[in-house]
């Protein structure tokens, strides 16, 4: 059975609301956010011949956004710092989790270092591999993989993820009552 | 020189533990391997499946440990990380991104015309 592939503009619409998502969280401001959108769209149009048929206009989207933002970003450099609220308030309805609100977590993403926010949304959100995000920010692998792990370190940091917000599984907790039988304290 | 009780009260484990470390341990922190195993106990590192075994061998169980916080650590990031794309990505497509590609659209047949 063969799929019809999708007209282009028909494609692209299927993919805005990742793309929206993309943006929100690379820059933390929904309105700048629709602006890279629009950009983004914008540019992918008039660059129609850059997309090769059948390899994946998600990627080349996500591409053609990061590197507007980036160029966005050293041309208004003051604004990188964007204080997130916008994105905050459109999280209020988000499902709440229990132990870190999303507008927290929001607030503190967005003061990561911009590419080391870009690797985690790409790998840890979007779900790119780490050589798809790797081709995506044009560096290598590793360059993710360590900018991916440095963000998680940082945002446990702040976020206070630490191990009392860990409840231990079963077999844990059956392990410490027995090594604690002599009176020793849980750390 | 040490006192000649030393080494016989920091038993085999510690002196297993000095091997371990592989090098000269100053005077002062002789008695730091001691203190080691303690705290190895302290974390409940200890391995039941490993009982048999010579203690030296679940002295790397904290690091374990630490791995396995870090991969609930992450599990615990993912999971915001992921509910903060759908928040977005599950809103609907505002009516400018509509109005853009089918502008767009119209502008392209009109010139294949």
């Amino acid at each position: 059975m063969t799929v019809e592939p999708l007209p282009l503009d028909r494609a692209m619409l299927r993919l805005i609301p990742n793309l929206r998502a993309f943006a929100v969280s690379l820059c933390g401001n929904v309105e700048r956010a629709d602006d890279l959108v629009q950009d983004t769209l914008l540019k992918a149009w008039n660059h129609l011949d850059s997309f090769e048929e059948g390899t994946n206009m998600r990627a080349w989207l996500f591409t053609i956004l990061r590197n507007t933002y980036f160029s966005d970003c050293r041309r208004r450099r003051r604004e990188v710092e964007d204080d997130g609220s916008k994105a905050a308030n459109l999280a209020v309805h988000a499902n709440q989790d229990g132990y870190v609100d999303m507008q927290d977590f929001r607030e503190a993403l967005n003061t990561l270092p911009p590419e080391q926010r870009e690797a985690l949304i790409l790998v840890g959100a979007a779900g790119f591999s780490y050589e798809e995000a790797g081709q995506i920010s044009n560096c290598a692998v590793g360059t993710i993989k360590s900018r991916v792990n440095r963000a998680r370190a940082r945002l446990s940091e702040m976020l206070h993820l630490s191990s009392e917000d860990f409840a231990p599984d079963p077999q844990t907790e059956a392990i410490m009552a027995r090594a604690g039988g002599g009176g020793v304290g849980r750390l | 020189m040490f006192p000649k009780n030393e080494p016989e009260r920091a038993d085999t484990a510690a002196s297993e533990t000095l091997t371990q470390a592989g090098e000269e341990v100053p005077r002062e922190q002789r008695r730091a391997p001691m203190l080691r195993l303690v705290l190895s106990n302290d974390v409940n590192c200890y391995d039941p499946a490993a009982a048999g075994s010579p203690m030296a061998s679940t002295l790397h169980q904290p690091f374990h440990r630490a791995a396995m916080l870090d991969r609930a650590q992450q599990a615990r990031i993912g999971q915001m990380l992921r509910s903060a794309f759908s928040d977005v990505a599950e809103a609907p497509v505002p009516d400018r991104f509509v109005e853009l590609l089918e502008a767009l659209q119209t502008k392209e047949s009109s010139r294949d015309r």
